[in-house]
């Protein structure tokens, strides 16, 4: 049966499950291969965590009937008396006929790990609690003690052959197994240990801690150290079994060195992080459930699929008392329909919104994470608040929470809303004593993020300041770089709270060198701004973490790329209309003395006849704004619609208005005219300019007999 | 000329990017109100950008782009032209450069309130439009005569406004009608027939608007759905006035506060004075605030007020108080 069968075939009916309780060594080499190996792990190392959930999940079997199925075929390859031998000859020849498909040892190393998870889940650690658990794997009636068979002689040699198989022969293609084969404590089980310490749906976790912990998907994660020293300190506070392991896990322990392998771990899930669930097993991408609600004053509480990218257009979902679904993705929408997907009782509600809930489905599952709280808000293609993984800031949005929480999170919220907006109070969900504590607060937004930790049912939506690891939070990014900022438009520093001593701040020189700059860093937060630092480069330093950035003064000579690209209308761009009859430009004219206007005379007879005057109003508004500033102005603009010809002015001297003449054109009045316009009597009564050529008197008679001559008429 | 401002700097980064999504711009804007200790959304911000020429927004889109650097020569300012869009370091490095002449007197001014943390207004008072041109062409930037004119000619009138069906809205949404008579909002609280006119919903980070006409809705803009609200009842809320013939006092369009004007008529009217409107009551003491564009000719206040439905209204004199 080939490989790509198995993940399909193993959910669907029971004829099927009776024949995945028969399958041989073979089969589960190459269900194993199918279920770890693919190119989404592409060059990282693949998490082994074979327990019996993920047996189960992959075979279609019940958790007891998966682990048998896998103990009854590696018992077939090597015996009751564990003769792993056997298991490596099989590979020997495996290669030499070209190496293809699943690696032989699989299935035993999977037994291998099977047997640490369950020593992991007693909570003890030790050769002598292991192989008991290992020998009875294999055969539940084994009372012996001790490593069974040559299981010493031969595991690091599979193990090691594995790992060049996958990472040299595969060429990481498909993922890497690997695990350390020389460690001084444990030689023999660290390897099994290695990928038993935590389970696959430990990692889902990872999400919410990537974002309390304020890192960006996509963005550059902390180093590995601090990853396990900031998960230790988050679940320290937390009983939960999945908390208790990845605690354990970060714990430096000299004796397993695990710690190390959980760094490895941290680093390769923050790597590959980009904020959306992932099969930690497989790194395929799982699909997400949505809450929805219809409004404040009738939520209807429901749920949906989400659909995003990394999905195809069509699923097949497994629902609870509905059976199994299909859903396709609505066209340009971010979900699958039906939406929603299906009446569900509230006591099944109430317990998705506080545990969570995984439904099967196919090509993914999709998965709903339970929390204290969940965050809402608006959709307007849905027409229904939905759920979200943070808040925005600047958006309105409701919390969903239980009773208990309201107060702590209205009080957190208060401060950072818009006043008022909190005064209604929350509102229950539904009448249904099963839903009756949960309470919509809200809608609110808030204007900027805050500077005080949330309360730990909103940690996971809304980052602050101090967190688990040294950050750059904000800041007026520009370029290609994430660590380059305006000048002025420096981050703020959020600080670690796990390192004891305060930040330090350096300015790094051309050659390297670095020289420590005073940094003022009372609070949760340092505002780098306020510094006041010059362009150039600079690293902070809290206890081992370091970040560092560039800052400049600006790149781009004119406008930074793509500028103009957005117009208003499809031609407006800033001021400017693109496509529109350059408009007339004005005329430059004297600029008038004192405060009168003064006025302007066309060749073209009364209709031609216009004012101007110095925009005082301008001069003294500058004054009110700057406090200073005088302008004068010896020319002014004049926007008239025919070219002027004469101005009037009063005279330097005596205050008299004066005709100054402005281009010599010959008067071109057309028609008969009334006799006493501005235009006539300006022309007839204004005494030319003294310093006037003798040809401006000429022009002058000129204009006064067309008047005189219009007059006569 | 560095501009402190929030404004100045919110406008200093978006020069430097040129244009992006509006959750980076969303970003920046909320930096620089934590910075400054700002209580203002980052799309008022934007909308200052916007509305002094400096920036465009495609909000259905939701990306944004930095305009040109542009020197803007406006009636009535005595040849002060007035610089929009683009301000990034090294372009206001070459204007300070350009303006080093004695027939250039290059100035700035801060806007005032309520919008003190716009940009302020860049100014260079040249001898004549040759030294216009000059300017321009040593720091490469556009050149444009009398913008207001083409921007309120290129705005849309009521009546070329497509309006969009839309579904039926949940009245129990937060939802408020715009009371025309009135000019003030008021929350929907029955579930009876809703009222005919333009309702907004605070669903999402902007408002959403919708008009409800003969038993259907569409989405609406909000400056058009309220014009299109006041002109049915017939409600003036722009007035001109005059200036004074000593140029003391600039013309000057009253619009009541609470009512928004389209984005380009917006446009038309801050380019006037390259400043946001004051704000005040008038002297007559009918009780209203009004938001006041300087420098706005009679032509422009007639082509927008054709082109919102609202019949010109025009005063010769009367004080305005600041």
């Amino acid at each position: 049966m080939c490989a790509k069968c198995f993940s399909g075939l193993a959910r669907w009916g029971t004829t099927l499950m009776d024949e995945a309780s028969s399958w041989n060594y073979e089969d589960w080499a190459e269900l194993i291969f199918s279920n770890f190996f693919n190119e989404e792990n592409a060059g990282e190392e693949i998490l082994f965590a074979v327990d019996d959930a993920v047996l189960a999940e992959i075979s279609g079997l019940s958790e007891e009937g998966g682990a048998t199925s896998l103990a009854r075929a590696v018992k077939s390859r090597v015996s009751g008396q564990w003769r792993l031998a056997s298991i490596s000859d099989t590979t020997r020849v495996w290669k030499r006929q070209g190496g293809n498909g699943a690696h032989p040892a699989l299935p035993a190393l999977a037994l291998t790990v099977l047997a640490a998870s369950r020593m992991v889940a007693d909570g003890t650690f030790a050769a002598t609690n292991y192989y008991v658990p290992l020998r009875r794997a294999l055969d539940p009636n084994d009372r012996d003690v001790g490593a069974p068979g040559d299981f010493r002689t031969a595991i690091l040699d599979l193990w090691e052959s594995v790992r060049e198989w996958s990472q040299v022969d595969l060429g990481g293609d498909l993922g890497i197994l690997k695990a350390e084969t020389n460690q001084p404590h444990f030689p023999f089980i660290a390897p099994a240990l290695q990928h038993a310490f935590l389970r696959s749906s430990d990692l889902h976790r990872l999400d919410a801690f990537f974002r309390i912990l304020g890192f960006e998907p996509g963005g550059e994660p902390p180093s590995a150290g601090e990853l396990r020293r900031a998960l230790g300190s988050w679940t320290s506070n937390k009983n939960e079994p999945w908390a208790r392991r990845l605690n354990n896990a970060c714990l430096e322990d000299e004796n397993n060195e695990l710690y190390k392998h959980c760094e490895r771990l941290l680093a390769r899930e923050a790597r590959r992080w980009d904020g959306m669930p992932r099969d930690s097993r497989t790194g395929r991408a799982v699909g997400r459930l949505g809450l929805a609600i219809k409004s404040r004053r009738h939520p209807e509480l429901q749920f949906y699929a989400k659909w995003d990218e990394r999905l195809g257009a069509e699923v097949e979902l497994e629902l609870p008392a509905l059976g199994s679904k299909s859903l396709q993705r609505e066209e340009d929408f971010e979900w699958f329909a039906p939406n929603p997907l299906g009446e569900f009782g509230p006591s099944l509600i109430d317990d998705w919104l506080s545990n969570g809930v995984e439904l099967g489905g196919d090509p993914t599952r999709f998965e709903l994470q339970g929390a204290a709280a969940h965050v809402l808000r608006y959709d307007d293609s849905m027409a229904r608040y939905v759920s979200v993984e943070s808040m925005t800031i600047g958006l309105p949005h409701l919390v969903l929470t239980r009773c208990v929480h309201v107060e702590q999170v209205e009080s957190f919220l208060s401060p950072l809303a818009e006043e008022g907006v909190l005064a209604r109070g929350p509102v229950q969900v539904s009448d249904d004593p099963s839903l009756a504590d949960w309470r919509l607060v809200g809608p609110f937004s808030i204007d900027s993020r805050p500077t005080s930790r949330p309360p730990e049912v909103l940690a996971q939506y809304l980052s602050s300041g101090i967190g688990l690891s040294l950050r750059l939070i904000g800041g007026l990014r520009v370029g290609l770089g994430l660590r380059t900022y305006l000048r002025g438009g420096e981050p703020s520093i959020g600080l670690n709270e796990l390192a004891e001593s305060a930040p330090q701040l350096y300015q790094v020189g051309l050659d390297g060198d670095e020289v420590e700059l005073p940094l003022e860093s009372e609070g949760e937060e340092v505002p780098l701004w306020e510094e006041h630092l010059e362009p150039g480069h600079y690293k902070i330093r809290q206890g081992l973490a370091t970040v560092s950035l560039e800052i400049i003064d600006g790149i781009v000579a004119e406008a930074g790329p793509d500028a103009g690209s957005v117009r208003l209308g499809g031609s407006i761009e800033g001021t400017f209309a693109h496509g529109r009859d350059v408009v007339a430009r004005p005329w430059m004219v004297k600029a008038p003395i004192g405060i009168r206007e003064s006025s302007l005379l066309g060749a073209g007879g009364p209709s031609e006849y216009a004012t101007v005057c110095l925009p005082k109003w301008f001069n003294h508004a500058l004054k009110l704004v700057e406090g200073g500033g005088n302008l004068d102005w010896k020319c002014i603009d004049a926007w008239t619609s025919f070219e002027p010809v004469w101005q009037v002015l009063e005279s330097r001297s005596g205050g008299q208005p004066e005709l100054h003449l402005l281009n010599d054109r010959r008067p071109n009045a057309q028609g008969s005219f009334a006799a006493d316009t501005d235009w006539s009597k300006a022309l007839s009564k204004t005494p030319l300019a003294e310093d006037a050529p003798e040809a401006a008197a000429l022009l002058l008679q000129a204009y006064r007999e067309v008047i005189e001559g219009n007059r006569d008429a | 000329m560095h501009d402190l401002s929030p404004g100045g700097e919110l406008l200093q980064w978006a020069s430097e990017m040129g244009s992006g999504r509006w959750g980076q711009f969303r970003a920046s804007a909320e930096h620089l109100a934590r910075k400054h200790g700002l209580k203002k959304r980052p799309w008022n911000l934007a909308r200052e950008l916007s509305s002094l020429g400096h920036l465009d927004i495609d909000w259905e889109a939701r990306r944004w782009s930095i305009a040109k650097p542009t020197l803007n020569v406006v009636p009535g300012l005595g040849l002060c032209v007035v610089l929009t869009g683009s301000r990034p370091y090294h372009f206001l490095q070459s204007f300070r450069d350009a303006v080093d002449d004695p027939s250039v007197f290059d100035f700035q001014m801060r806007q005032s309130e309520p919008h003190e943390s716009a940009p302020a207004a860049i100014f260079a008072k040249c001898a004549n439009l040759e030294v216009v041109e000059k300017v321009a062409s040593r720091t490469n930037a556009r050149f444009v005569v009398d913008p207001s004119t083409s921007l309120a000619a290129s705005m849309p009138s009521l009546g070329d406004q497509q309006l969009v069906l839309a579904a039926p809205p949940d009245l129990d949404l937060d939802t408020e009608w715009f009371n025309p008579y009135n000019v003030e909002w008021e929350e929907c609280e029955d579930r009876g027939d809703p009222k005919e006119g333009l309702y907004r919903q605070a669903l999402t980070e902007r408002r959403r608007h919708l008009w409800h006409e003969a038993d259907r809705w569409w989405k609406t803009d909000l400056a058009y759905g309220q014009f299109r609200a006041l002109q049915g009842e017939g409600q003036r809320v722009m007035k001109w006035q005059s200036a004074t013939t000593n140029g003391g006092q600039s013309s000057c369009l009253e619009v009541r506060r609470y009512v928004r004007l389209p984005d380009l008529a917006e446009r038309a009217l801050t380019i006037c004075d390259g400043r946001m409107p004051s704000r005040g009551h008038r002297s007559d003491g009918d009780g209203h605030v009004y938001e006041r564009y300087s420098n706005v000719p009679e032509g422009i206040y007639h082509e927008l007020a054709r082109r919102l439905g609202q019949l010109p209204t025009t005063e010769g004199g009367g004080e305005v108080n600041a």
